[in-house]
């Protein structure tokens, strides 16, 4: 996962997925809610082709996350739809009565901002495809 | 593992905030920024199933 904070804050991921093996490994990116597939090929084919990917965008202003840093903040919409991807569905929001009260993700209603405010949101399972530090 | 989806009050978009380079100004910038959220409402902590 890179962040880029400036001119304007944007969090793009690599994906790596096994689909049978160390054999046939796709590779994908997700920008925001944009979703696409790159290449598939062995294990260590796409993940030479992620870290080139990623050495890429580090040169453009990107930022590689430390092992401490705090999840990125972006829209709802682009968390939910990492959340799905890597395979959840639903959160819970425990009540009173129901302490694991499971709500689809599709059907979550965001947090309701106060003073013309917005909320931002942050998936906190981080994936890091790249090492390296700040980008010049 | 727990995974989770973070919640906060976003900024105000054209905010002009810098990190002080002066340690001794970080913890009113720090509380500037919390209260700037915390206007927004209050931050959330939502399990993922």
């Amino acid at each position: 996962m890179l962040e880029r904070h400036k001119p304007l804050h944007e969090v793009r991921r690599l994906l790596i997925d096994s689909v049978n093996g160390l054999g046939r490994t796709t590779l994908s990116q997700l920008i925001g809610t944009d979703h696409k597939d790159i290449d598939t090929g062995t294990q260590f084919e796409m993940e030479e082709r992620a870290d080139n990917l990623a050495q890429t965008w580090l040169k453009e202003g990107f930022e590689s996350p430390t092992e401490n840093s705090p999840p990125p903040y972006e829209s709802l919409e682009a968390v939910i739809k990492i959340s799905i991807i890597m395979g959840h569905n639903q959160l819970s929001i425990p009540t009173s009565l129901n302490p694991i009260r499971a709500v689809p993700l599709a059907q979550w209603h965001r947090l309701v901002p106060k003073n013309n405010g917005s909320y931002e949101y942050a998936f906190d399972e981080c994936l890091y495809l790249c090492s390296g530090g700040v980008a010049a | 593992m727990n995974v989770y989806i973070y919640a906060q009050g976003a900024l105000p978009p054209n905010h002009n905030f810098a990190v002080p380079t002066d340690v001794k100004e970080w913890p009113a910038f720090l509380a500037k920024v919390k209260s700037l959220r915390e206007a927004v409402g209050p931050s959330g902590k939502f399990l993922l199933l």
